[in-house]
This record gives structure tokens, C-alpha cells and sequence, in this order.
């Protein structure tokens, strides 16, 4: 059963996932990063919102691809 | 001149090739590259327009990292893929979704009404967007052909370019009307086009760092120095953006083309889910770059929003320009193109088709519908592109066009609450969705669109200073005195708020209609009812009607098809399917996907007669987690009776193992019994055989031993034939006897016993006549049994044994009352048993089955031997007979006397 189709862990991932990417990128986390601060000569402000961004697509990739295995298996 | 020329060409030769792509596309429908996921992804990058491709870097020019949130919000929502995007496509998939307002309107109740206002919405939004699109073309075209000051109106350009949108859309757009027929021309060249925008940008990018700019450290020095302060970026306006561009993602109708209508394989949508977040990633990974190069060498006061065209333009490297400008010619054409199919579905759908059918009520639908259906929609894409182009010219030539896209987003906003309501609220119906979308359209119009068509105009000035009537509160900025100094924020803040409401309380004001609780099922669990649930709906047409109305709608030859293919998959052999109520709902759906759910409702109808759902069936569909809890509560009982009964067999299994040890015990015993007279008998007898000199005294006396084991032998295994003969109950003759003769006669046989044993018996014994059914011999032998027991296990240092006999209420009972040591109560429950003894070791040499036979006997006459628990020492047998009258009620229940003792 816990193979054929997703488990419920990796389903409650994908319904927060969206939640906690937002969190990361509204105020007031995204305020904490809004100074001048530089990292190597970068713009803080900038580095952090990409990252997070490019963190968010690498996770949308591990989910996609577990649930679309997880998914064939059930088709199955 | 010149260079006006050659971008003449470019964009002729390109929109020459975007044909040809087209044309390739459709003909080629089963090769596989069409159908890859990556071709999904690209076409739903028609999320980019040129408000993104140019305005982007106008927006990071001015507010900084603002721009991002436009692609921010998309990100999330396929980051969340699994949960909204993924039920959107199985929906759709099922019921043969056309269209955003098509899905909206089949979930509450095939209404099409709200098809209608859903359309309506639309077009109100897409029309000053399309505008922007054709302003976004002609500007580029005006700029990069050299004549960047004589930048404005140039209508030939504009109509021409929208001429050309509609021939195209026209001609890739409506060749079919089938949802399910997907536009395979179109999401072909919209895919070249996605790769073009993207190209294009990185290219004007990588000028921008590398040739204009000194390399990265020098880019980000120049960003640092023109991006506004980082801390005034993120408040309301930043979340709000963000929440608007994540709805606009699902609400748009051109999205919901590309992504839910247009998808080939659900499974796509797992490599979209990343991918596309990506290509918007890329995207944006230059706009600001661009921006602050734009910005710091760029003469002041140039149009930030033409820095993707005038930067490249400044740098001299005209090439790159020219890409820049076929890049944002990609991203106003394909927007144009597929928000021109999907409205044109929507329009024709939602607006023709009721309107026609209303006409025709009294004569049925007559004529060729499909026919209808196609010129209606080529009519739309034309009518849509005109009022587009109108705007473009007469439209409002202020600040207000920049802003359009937002106000769109905002429009298409007021669906979201009826569609996450649609997939996840069961209760959520049309009287709620109806009032939501109408009161948020309103709201959205009054506080946003109006303000931005009427900036132009004085009588709308006056309204907006003073309010209608001069009524304060209803001043457009500031609703109800809210502090409106961000428009799109006051207006999103007011009409998302009342459209939740009234959706909310409008769905909770009634129940739900039959049709509208099937829909929701379907819808909100669409992932569980699956193929069932749908033949509920009781309604009969003949075969012949049902074909003239579908060849009408889908062509005869396709019609022809559906028939012939449902009459074969259900295996009836005729070349007609039965019309039964599966066969129409199946048709119905077919029709669907042409029309849209309500006028497929409507046009079966016609022929069909209205559906009646049976409510007791849609009970059942509905309540499906109501039978699964009590299904599993059933398993559940279940699991808890056999739980009961393998702990009774696993007690009855322990007593088994406990009886089996007594009885290898017993006969372990038995055999040693038996061996010693045996052992002796045999020596003697030897003795006596092999010895002829014995005198006569020594062989009397081994005689007399031989006979003496011999008699003990007879008497053990006389016991253990007692056994037998007892349990099987046959051959013991009753009648009416007095207990207490047989109770003197055992009291006088066992005097000699307990004389030997020096125990004191003490008897007192009623005297009355009673009288009880039993075996004279047999119940004597129970008292003797009992009385003996009790002499031999008393191991109390003065014994003594008291014997009591008398009458209660329907009994004779005897009790036997010794002073020994008392019986465990381990003992107690087994002590009745074959073979058993009492656990504690005695001198005593006996087969154990005295007791047993004892309650044996006495349970044959009705009676029971009990044990009595005593408060003191010593250990108290009870004999209990019932009393047997003239009637002979020897079957007395035995119940009684067990409930006396407990």
C-alpha cells in the first residue's frame, strides 16, 4: 500500500509547501532582508529573494517527480 | 527608412514562420513532440505578455524588486500544483470543461447564468489588455524603425497588426469546436513564441551586462545605486501583488486555456510544476540588470517601460534590438491570439448559444449549430480585436493604460472565490457564486475599471471629488472612507472582501438544488467518485432524435462516431446505441465540450425532456464518506468480534492444554496404580509357581496378598469404569427416594474411616420426609465420595468434620463442612475436573475422579455438587438435589441454586 500510491506524508508536503513559500516571501520575513546589507557586493535584499526563489523551484522538482512516480504506480 | 524596412521584414518573415509552425502543428497532431511536457510548459508562458516583456524593467525602474511579485504569485500556485492545478485538470478531463466560465457555471448547476456573468467579466478585462498589447506592438515597431520621437498614435499599424492577430486566430483558432480537439497549430507557435520572448530578454540581458555595463560587480554597483531604498518595497501592495498574480495564474482565461483546457496529459503538469516556475525565474533574472543599465546610461527622462528596445538601440548592436522587438512581439501575439480563443469560446458558449436556444424555445433548436457556433466565434475574435483596437485609439490616453494589466488581474480575480469554492466547499452553490461574482464585479468596476476608461472625462472628476450624488462614502478612491492612496489595492481589498461574503452567506442562505448536489460531488470529490455517480439522471429520447441534435452540434460525421462507438463498447451489436439514461448522459458530456455544460443541458433537454434525479441515488453518491465511515465502522466491529473470539478460543485452547497435562498426569498415575498390585501379584504368583517347597501358612499368606492387590485392582478400575458409565448416563435407574436415608447410610460407612483417621464427625440431619428423584445407590455413593474426601484431606490438628442436611426452598441440601486447610481458589475452579487433585502434595493415593464422578451423578438428578467459599478455615462442599414433588419436576434449573450461591 505505502508504495503504490503517494503517502500522506509527501501529500500534506505539497498542500504546505505553497504555504511556507509564502511566508518566506512576504513581509515580515522578506523585511528582515530589506536593508543595505550586501553580500558580495550583491544587494542582500536580492540574493535572498532568489535563493528562495530557486529553492522553491527545486522543491517543486523533488515533489513533482515523487508524486508523478508515486502516481504512476497507483495507474498501475 | 531603411531600418523601418528590415523590421517590416523581420516581423513579416516571423509572423510568416509562426504561420508555418502553426500549419505544421496541426497536420502533425500524433507526432510526439507536440505532446511532450515541455511544449505544455511553453505555452503556459503566454503568462508573459509585453506588459511583462517591456513593462517589467519600467517597473523595476521605478519601484525596485515590485516586478517580481508578478511572477512570484504564479510560482507559488505550481508550487502547489497537487492541490488546486492537478483537481482542475482531472475536472476538466471528466466533464469536458470548455472554458473557465464553463467550469464555473457546470459545477453550480449547469447554470447559464453564471456562464454568462463569468464571460461577461472577462471580456470587460481582456479588452483594455488586448489594447495594450496592439499599443505595445506599434510602439516597439515605431521605436526600433528609428522614429523613437514620433512615438503615438498610428492606427494603420495597429489595425493592420490586429487584421493580422484575427486572421491567424481565425484560421488556427476555430477549426474545430471541440474542447477535446486541442488547437494543436496554436500551443505549437506559442511554444516558438515562449522560446523567442525568452531568448530574447537573456540577450538584451547579457548586453546589458557584458557589453554596456562592466560585468556583474559593476551591475550590481549600478542596481545598488538606482534601486529605491530596499525597506519601502514590502507592505500590503507586495502581498497583495502577490496573491493577485498567483489568482491571475488560474483565473485568466487565456491561462485557463493553456493550462487546464489545452493540457494533452494530466502527468505533464508534474514537469510544468517546476519548469514553468523556472522559465519565469529566467525571465526575471534580467530585468533588473536591464533596468539600472537603462536608467544610468540612457539620457534622462526615456520611457523605462521601452529600455528592452532603447538600450540595445544605444549600444549599437541593432541585431539584438531586433530580437528585443521580436520578443515583444511574441508575447503581445500569443496573449492576443489564445485570450482571443478563449473568449471567443466563452462568448459563443455562454452568450450565443443561450441566446439562440431562448429564441428557438418554442420550434426546438433547428439548423446547424455547429455552423452557428464557428461563425459566432470568428465574429467574436474580430469583435473582440476592434473593440481592442478602439480602445487602443480612443480609449483614455493617460497614465491609466499602464496599469491595465493589474486592473485585468483584479477583474478576473472575482472568479477565484467561486472556483476554490467549486473544488473544495460541497456546499457552496449558484445563489452564492452568482451573488459573489456580481457583487465583486461591481464593486471592481465602480472602484477600479471605471475610474481608469473615465479618467479622461470631467463629469467622472466630479464623481470621484465629491462622490455619486454627492454622497461622500461612495467615492470610487475611497469606499466607505477607507483611505484609498493605492487604488488597486483599495479596489482589490473591497470587492474581494464582498465577493467572499456574499458567496459565503449566499451558499449558506439554501440547500443545495439535486442538480447543483450531483455537480458538487463530482466536482469536489472528483478524485474519489470517479465513472460512478453518473447515471442518476432518469430522462429517454429516441436514438433518431438524439442524432439529429448531435450531428447538428458536432457534424455528422463525428456524431455518427460517438453513436457507433458507444453502441460498439457496450457490446449490443446494433449500429444504435440504446438511448437509455447512460447513453445520454455520455451524449451530453460529448456536447459538452462543444458548447459548454448548461447549453448541452439545455439542448438534451429540449429532446430528452428535464432530468430527474433520483434523490435517494444522489443521497447515496453524495453521502459517499458517510458510507465509507460506516463501512469501516462495520470492519471495525468486526475486527473487535473476532478479537473476542480469538481470546475465547485462545482461554478455552489453554484450558485444553491444562486438561490434556491432567490427563497425562492421571495416567502416568493410573499406571503406577496399577503397577504396584500388579508387581506384586506377579511376584507372588511366581513365588508360588517356581517354589514347590513353600509350607502351606507362607503360601496362604502370599494368597492372600495376591488376592488382596487383586481386589484393589477390581476396585481402581471399577472407579475408572464409574467414570465412563457415569458420563454416559445411561443405565442408572431413579425414583422417588428419601435423601437423607442414603446420607445416614454413607455417614454410618465412613464412621470406621474417620474413627482410623481421628476425625470427629458431627451430623445433624433433618429428620422431615423429603423426598428427591435419584439413584439410591449412586447418591449414596456422592455422599460417601464427598464425606471420605473430607476425612482424608483434613490435615487440621483436632478434625472434625460437620455434616448438615435439610430442606430450602425447592432443594434438599447437604453440607459437608470440614476444619482442614481449604482449597485454593486456583484449585477451586479445576477441582471438579477429571484426574485433578488438589495441588497441594498429600500422603493421598487416589485417582482424583471422586469429585468429578460425585457432580457427574448428581448433575444427572438435577442436582449439582458445589464448593462453597468460607469466610474461616476449612472447606465446605454443598450436595444439592431439587425436590422431587408428585409432578416429578426432576428438571428443576439449576440456575437457581448457582445464583443463591454466588
Amino acid at each position: 500500500m505505502a508504495d503504490n500510491r503517494p503517502s500522506k506524508r509527501l501529500i500534506d508536503v505539497a498542500i504546505i509547501a505553497p504555504v511556507m513559500g509564502l511566508i518566506l516571501l512576504i513581509p515580515p520575513v522578506i523585511g528582515l532582508f530589506a536593508t543595505d546589507a550586501t553580500v558580495f557586493g550583491a544587494p542582500l535584499i536580492l540574493v535572498y529573494l532568489f535563493s528562495v526563489w530557486l529553492f522553491l523551484i527545486a522543491t517543486a522538482a523533488v515533489l513533482a517527480r515523487r508524486l508523478a512516480r508515486a502516481d504512476k504506480d497507483e495507474a498501475r | 527608412m531603411n531600418a523601418l524596412n528590415v523590421v517590416i521584414l523581420a516581423a513579416l518573415g516571423y509572423a510568416v514562420l509562426l504561420f508555418l509552425v502553426a500549419f505544421i502543428g496541426d497536420r502533425s497532431t500524433r507526432s510526439g513532440w507536440l505532446r511532450s511536457p515541455v511544449v505544455y510548459t511553453l505555452s503556459i508562458s503566454v503568462y508573459c505578455t509585453s506588459w511583462t516583456f517591456y513593462g517589467a524593467v519600467g517597473s523595476a525602474a521605478r519601484n525596485g524588486l515590485e516586478f517580481a511579485t508578478i511572477y512570484i504569485g504564479p510560482t507559488l500556485v505550481f508550487l502547489g500544483f497537487y492541490t488546486v492545478l492537478r483537481k482542475l485538470l482531472r475536472i476538466r478531463r471528466e466533464n469536458n470543461i470548455t472554458s473557465i466560465a464553463d467550469f464555473i457555471s457546470a459545477r453550480y448547476g449547469k447554470s447559464d447564468l453564471v456562464a454568462a456573468t463569468v464571460t461577461l467579466i472577462a471580456v470587460a478585462g481582456a479588452a483594455p489588455y488586448i489594447a495594450l498589447q496592439l499599443k505595445a506592438i506599434t510602439t516597439s515597431f515605431q521605436v526600433i524603425g528609428g522614429s523613437p520621437d514620433t512615438v503615438g498614435s498610428d492606427p494603420v499599424t495597429a489595425l493592420w497588426i490586429a487584421a493580422g492577430l484575427a486572421l491567424f486566430t481565425i484560421i488556427f483558432g476555430t477549426r474545430s469546436i471541440d474542447a477535446n480537439e486541442r488547437h494543436y497549430g496554436v500551443v505549437a507557435a506559442i511554444a516558438v513564441e515562449a522560446v523567442v520572448k525568452l531568448v530574447a530578454l537573456i540577450g538584451v540581458g547579457l548586453i546589458a551586462v557584458y557589453q554596456v555595463a562592466d560585468g556583474p560587480q559593476d551591475i550590481m554597483n549600478r542596481i545598488a545605486e538606482t534601486m529605491p531604498p530596499p525597506e519601502d518595497g514590502f507592505g500590503v501592495r507586495w502581498i497583495g501583488l502577490i496573491i493577485l498574480s498567483g489568482t491571475a495564474v488560474l483565473c485568466l482565461p487565456r491561462q485557463f486555456q493553456v493550462t487546464v483546457v489545452e493540457n494533452v496529459e494530466e502527468r505533464h503538469l508534474f514537469t510544468a510544476a517546476w519548469l514553468f516556475p523556472l522559465y519565469l525565474f529566467l525571465m526575471s533574472l534580467f530585468i533588473l540588470p536591464i533596468a539600472a543599465v537603462g536608467a544610468t546610461t540612457l539620457p534622462a527622462g526615456s520611457n523605462p517601460d521601452l529600455f528592452v528596445l532603447t538600450m540595445p538601440l544605444a549600444a549599437g548592436r541593432d541585431d539584438i534590438a531586433l530580437l528585443a522587438f521580436l520578443g515583444g512581439f511574441s508575447s503581445a501575439t500569443s496573449m492576443v491570439i489564445v485570450s482571443c480563443i478563449a473568449l471567443s469560446t466563452m462568448i459563443s458558449n455562454h452568450i450565443v448559444m443561450p441566446l439562440t436556444l431562448r429564441r428557438t424555445a418554442g420550434t426546438g433548436a433547428r439548423g446547424d449549430v455547429r455552423a452557428l457556433l464557428l461563425k459566432s466565434r470568428r465574429i467574436a475574435i474580430c469583435g473582440i480585436l476592434f473593440v481592442g483596437f478602439l480602445y487602443l485609439e480612443f480609449g483614455p490616453q493617460s497614465a491609466g493604460l499602464a496599469s491595465i494589466g493589474l486592473v485585468a488581474f483584479l477583474g478576473v480575480a472575482q472568479v477565484l472565490p467561486a472556483l476554490l469554492g467549486a473544488l473544495f466547499w460541497p456546499r457552496a452553490n449558484r445563489r452564492g457564486a452568482m451573488l459573489g461574482l456580481a457583487v465583486g464585479f461591481a464593486i471592481w468596476t465602480y472602484t477600479l475599471l471605471l475610474p481608469g476608461l473615465l479618467a479622461d472625462a470631467g463629469w467622472w472628476q466630479r464623481v470621484t471629488d465629491a462622490g455619486p450624488f454627492g454622497i461622500e462614502a461612495l467615492r470610487p478612491g475611497s469606499l466607505f472612507g477607507l483611505p484609498g492612496s493605492d487604488p488597486l489595492m483599495h479596489a482589490m481589498f473591497w470587492s474581494l472582501s464582498a465577493n467572499i461574503l456574499f458567496f459565503v452567506l449566499g451558499s449558506l442562505s439554501r440547500d443545495l438544488s439535486p442538480l447543483e448536489q450531483l455537480q458538487s460531488t463530482l466536482f469536489v470529490d472528483a478524485f474519489e467518485t470517479g465513472q460512478g455517480g453518473r447515471h442518476l439522471v432518469g430522462r429517454t429520447a429516441s436514438a433518431d432524435t438524439l442524432f439529429d441534435l448531435a450531428q447538428r452540434v458536432m457534424g455528422p460525421n463525428r456524431a455518427y462516431g460517438i453513436f457507433q462507438n458507444y453502441a460498439r463498447s457496450n457490446n449490443n451489436g446494433a449500429e444504435f446505441p440504446v438511448p437509455d439514461d447512460a447513453f445520454i448522459n455520455h451524449l451530453e458530456r460529448r456536447m459538452a465540450a462543444s458548447v459548454g455544460a448548461a447549453s448541452a443541458r439545455a439542448m438534451i433537454s429540449r429532446v430528452a425532456g428535464g432530468e430527474r434525479i433520483s434523490l435517494d441515488e444522489l443521497v447515496k453518491i453524495a453521502d459517499e464518506t458517510a458510507r465509507l465511515m460506516e463501512y469501516s465502522t462495520r470492519i471495525e466491529q468486526k475486527s473487535h468480534e473476532l478479537e473476542e473470539t480469538a481470546s475465547k478460543l485462545q482461554s478455552a485452547n489453554q484450558r485444553l492444554v491444562q486438561i490434556d497435562a491432567q490427563k497425562d498426569e492421571f495416567l502416568s498415575q493410573v499406571s503406577h496404580e496399577l503397577r504396584t498390585p500388579m508387581t506384586s501379584i506377579r511376584s507372588f504368583s511366581e513365588i508360588l509357581a517356581q517354589n514347590d517347597r513353600i509350607d502351606d501358612d507362607k503360601s496362604r499368606y502370599f494368597l492372600d496378598i495376591i488376592h488382596n492387590e487383586s481386589v484393589r485392582l477390581t476396585r481402581l478400575l471399577d472407579e475408572i469404569l464409574d467414570i465412563g458409565v457415569v458420563e454416559r448416563g445411561d443405565d442408572l435407574p431413579v425414583s422417588q427416594i428419601d435423601p437423607s436415608n442414603a446420607l445416614r447410610r454413607a455417614v454410618d460407612a465412613c464412621r470406621g474411616l474417620a474413627a482410623t483417621a481421628n476425625v470427629d464427625l458431627i451430623e445433624s440431619i433433618d429428620n422431615t420426609q423429603s423426598i428427591v428423584v435419584a439413584n439410591q445407590d449412586r447418591l449414596t455413593q456422592v455422599f460417601i465420595n464427598i464425606i471420605s474426601n473430607a476425612i482424608k484431606y483434613n490435615d487440621a490438628d483436632a478434625p472434625k468434620i460437620e455434616i448438615t442436611a435439610g430442606v430450602d426452598t425447592a432443594h434438599y441440601r447437604v453440607s459437608v463442612h470440614d476444619n482442614g486447610a481449604g482449597i485454593s481458589e486456583a484449585d477451586a475452579t479445576m477441582i471438579f475436573d477429571k484426574f485433578s487433585r488438589g495441588s497441594k502434595p498429600t500422603n493421598e493415593k487416589g485417582a482424583g475422579l471422586g469429585l468429578s464422578i460425585s457432580r457427574t451423578i448428581a448433575r444427572k438428578f438435577g442436582g449439582d455438587v458445589l464448593l462453597i467459599p468460607t469466610a474461616g478455615a476449612g472447606t465446605r462442599f454443598d450436595i444439592i438435589l431439587p425436590l422431587g414433588s408428585s409432578e416429578g419436576s426432576q428438571t428443576e434449573p439449576l440456575a437457581k441454586p448457582v445464583q443463591l450461591l454466588q
